[in-house]
Order: C-alpha cells, then sequence, then structure tokens
C-alpha cells in the first residue's frame, strides 16, 4: 500500500471516529423522548439495578412545555401476610416556561426483558398543576404486585405519563395557607401530620386534597401520603391529620428530615 | 478548473453543515449535550422551537450530509480533486462506507453501547444525506472537468 494510500486511509479513520463521537455526544442528550422509563429498583432498602434515563423534553409547536424526570424510586418488598406490596414515585419537574398538567399515569411492572408483569393505572397526582420551576409527583404509594408475578428475571417499574400544558388561569397554581403543622409518632407507628388549612381564596372548595411530602437528610422524597377535607368554603378554615407512607419500609420520623405540605384547588382539563 | 477552488469547495461543503448542526444544537429547545458544554464555559443561546420534523430529522441529514463530504475531502487532499484518481474510497465507496457507519450508529444505540434512541428514520435521513452530498460533488466535479 502506498504511502498516500496510508495516509487516507488514516485520516478516512480519523474522520470516522470523530463523526461516531460526535453521534454517541449528540445521542446522550439529543435522544428523543421516550415513552417509557426504566428508573431505579430497590428491593427491601438494597439498591438491586438501576437504569435511569431522563425523558426529553417534551414540546409542542408554538409552546415552551418542557419538563424533565429528575427522580424516581421504586421499592417492594413482602408483608407480614406475604403479600408483595410496592411504592413507586416519580418526580416532575417543571423546567419550560408554561404551567403543566400532570393528566395521567400508568406504572408498568416489567422484567428485565422488558416484559410485561403488571399494570397499574391507579396511579396518584401530586399535585395537578405544577407552575415553572415547581415540582410534582406521580405516586402509589400502597400498590400490590400480583401473587402470580414471577420475580425470576427481575421486575422494575416503567412509569408511562401524559402531561399536557396547563391551559387554566394563574390560580389553579395558588396553594392554600398551611398552618400549625406538627409531625409526631401515629398511633400505628407511622408518623403522622397534623396542621390547618385555609382557604384563602374567594372561591370555594368542594373538596381540597392536602399532600404531605417527606424528605431525607439529601432531599430526596421518602414518601408521599395525602388526605382531604370537604366543604372549605372560601375564608374558612379546618383542621386535617395524615399518617405518613414511605418508600421504604425501614423509613421512620427519625428518617425525615424535612416535609412539605402542599394543597392546591381542585383542577382538571380535558 | 482551479484546484484551490475545488478544495475550497470540497471544505464548505463538509464544514458548512457541521456549523449549522453546531448551530442547531446551540438554539435548539431541549437540553444538549453543547449546549451544556457551551454554557459551561459562559456561552448561551436563544431557545428557538423548531417544528417537530426539523427538530427530529436535522442533525441526522446534517451529520450525513457532512460525514459524505469530509470523507470526499480527505481523498481530495491526498489524491487531489480529479475524483477519477482516487485511491482505496472512491465517491460510490464512501456513500456506501457512510451509510454503514449510519446504521452501525444506530444499531449501537439500539442494543445499548451508545445513548440515544433507535429510529430506522435516522438511518434513511442519513442516506439521502450521504447520497445527496456525493451527487452534488460528483455533478460539480463533472462540470469542473467539462471546463
Amino acid at each position: 500500500m502506498n504511502k498516500r494510500k496510508i495516509t487516507a486511509t488514516m485520516l478516512s479513520a480519523l474522520v470516522i471516529a470523530s463523526f461516531s463521537l460526535m453521534a454517541m455526544a449528540s445521542g446522550s442528550d439529543s435522544s428523543r423522548e421516550q415513552e417509557k422509563e426504566k428508573i431505579e429498583v430497590r428491593k427491601n432498602g438494597e439498591e438491586v439495578s438501576g437504569e435511569s434515563d431522563q425523558t426529553e423534553p417534551d414540546q409542542t409547536e408554538a409552546k415552551k412545555m418542557s419538563y424533565e424526570i429528575s427522580d424516581t424510586s421504586f421499592n417492594y418488598y413482602t408483608d407480614s401476610i406475604g403479600k408483595v406490596e410496592y411504592y413507586g414515585i416519580v418526580e416532575i419537574t417543571n423546567t419550560g416556561e408554561c404551567g403543566i398538567f400532570l393528566k395521567d399515569c400508568v406504572f408498568d411492572l416489567e422484567d428485565d426483558n422488558g416484559h410485561l408483569l403488571q399494570s397499574d393505572n391507579i396511579i396518584s397526582t401530586c399535585p395537578f398543576v405544577i407552575a415553572p420551576g415547581e415540582k410534582g409527583y406521580f405516586y402509589n404509594m400502597t400498590g400490590f404486585i400480583d401473587e402470580s408475578v414471577s420475580f425470576d428475571n427481575g421486575i422494575k417499574l416503567v412509569p408511562n405519563i401524559t402531561l399536557e400544558e396547563a391551559t387554566g388561569a394563574d390560580d389553579i397554581y395558588h396553594d392554600y395557607e398551611i398552618s400549625d403543622t406538627d409531625i409526631r409518632e401515629g398511633s400505628f407507628g407511622r408518623p403522622k401530620v397534623t396542621g390547618r388549612i385555609t382557604n384563602d381564596t374567594s372561591a370555594d372548595e368542594n373538596l381540597a386534597r392536602i399532600y404531605i411530602i417527606f424528605y431525607d437528610a439529601d432531599g430526596k422524597v421518602l414518601g408521599i401520603s395525602a388526605t382531604y377535607v370537604t366543604d372549605l368554603t372560601a375564608g374558612s378554615t379546618q383542621s386535617f391529620e395524615s399518617e405518613a407512607y414511605f418508600i421504604d419500609d425501614n423509613v421512620n420520623l427519625d428518617s425525615i428530615a424535612d416535609y412539605k405540605v402542599v394543597s392546591r384547588p381542585t383542577y382538571y382539563q380535558f | 478548473m482551479d484546484d484551490n477552488r475545488s478544495k475550497l469547495f470540497l471544505t464548505v461543503n463538509a464544514f458548512v453543515p457541521l456549523c449549522l448542526g453546531l448551530v442547531f444544537y446551540l438554539t435548539c429547545q431541549r437540553d444538549t449535550f453543547i449546549r451544556s458544554m457551551a454554557e459551561r464555559v459562559g456561552f448561551s443561546a436563544i431557545r428557538i422551537g423548531y417544528p417537530s420534523f426539523v427538530d427530529d430529522h436535522a442533525c441526522d441529514l446534517l451529520w450525513g450530509y457532512a460525514l459524505a463530504g469530509t470523507l470526499c475531502l480527505v481523498q481530495a487532499l491526498v489524491f487531489g480533486t480529479d475524483i477519477r484518481k482516487w485511491e482505496g474510497l472512491r465517491l460510490k465507496g464512501i456513500v456506501i462506507l457512510s451509510v454503514l457507519l449510519s446504521a452501525v450508529m444506530e444499531i449501537l444505540q439500539e442494543i445499548g453501547v451508545f445513548p440515544g434512541v433507535f429510529d430506522p428514520v435516522d438511518i434513511i435521513c442519513e442516506t439521502i444525506a450521504i447520497i445527496i452530498c456525493a451527487m452534488v460533488i460528483k455533478h460539480y466535479f463533472g462540470r469542473a472537468q467539462d471546463e
């Protein structure tokens, strides 16, 4: 092979390598929106496997909706009566310029081969809408895994989320006033949060949902619990209490570094 | 035709799509590796909401075109601008090699070696761009040889 051919071959190889690196680098961030996301799996508090892909910011024409799956957790364990329970939390951060309506989520449980083991479409939302910069959650703190589900090929939670640009007025992001909150040991050994909610708007609320988000010392969500009050008329105050549910059965009052109470007017869009 | 003019043409042909791709990654709505690198050195660009087809496939087209163009430039720099005298990789070989590379990259994404999402439309877009590049070069040098 003459010298020129060798030079051409080497330069061509260099070009190919450069373009391959370019494709790799662009693929790492610019992968198009994935419909499913594989998330961390923990069994009885120990991390089993982890594969987390951030879903790419969604965008619609002429709208600047953008979000990030900023945290996800999944854990399952066998309870005292032999049933397998699971907890799952998906944290959505609104990184865009418009509000996001957390419309729907389905938790698919899949094995390591992607085979569907179980599908759970009763997933809670907290809150229904998030303003730019805010975080929202899809979660299930009381899930059950069917007895017939096989764990031989592993198990992981794959959330299928549906988000929309929120079309309501700015008052949909208003949080009711929460006061006099306290956290203590509950009657069943679970931490319990108590407090008062005041409807500081001019509109009556038939059913005010109250969410309590618990965090560990690193700011990671340990669990979410929810309660509600009814007939919260404009200007009125009611009391509430709620027992905590956590992502890990070993979590107790001492594990909670912080908690946040969130309550917004009920909002839906179709 | 002037040899320097031909090399300039090939250089522009290879680097313009690369520059356009760079601008796209800096200005598109989603967060990209290039944008994050640029922001680290204090550079920030506006975000533009490109139409969805452009957003999904513009970079594939530009990548494919630039790949074929750069390989042609390499051949021209080593063997001269008469494409009939290129050794090893001729225009047809460049097209085949580029298409194969694009397919391999997608397959590697599919099996998880590289990050990204497998999309056969990417291969189609890249192939189209590679063929267009080859046609442009063939047309240009065909015309050049007629002068």
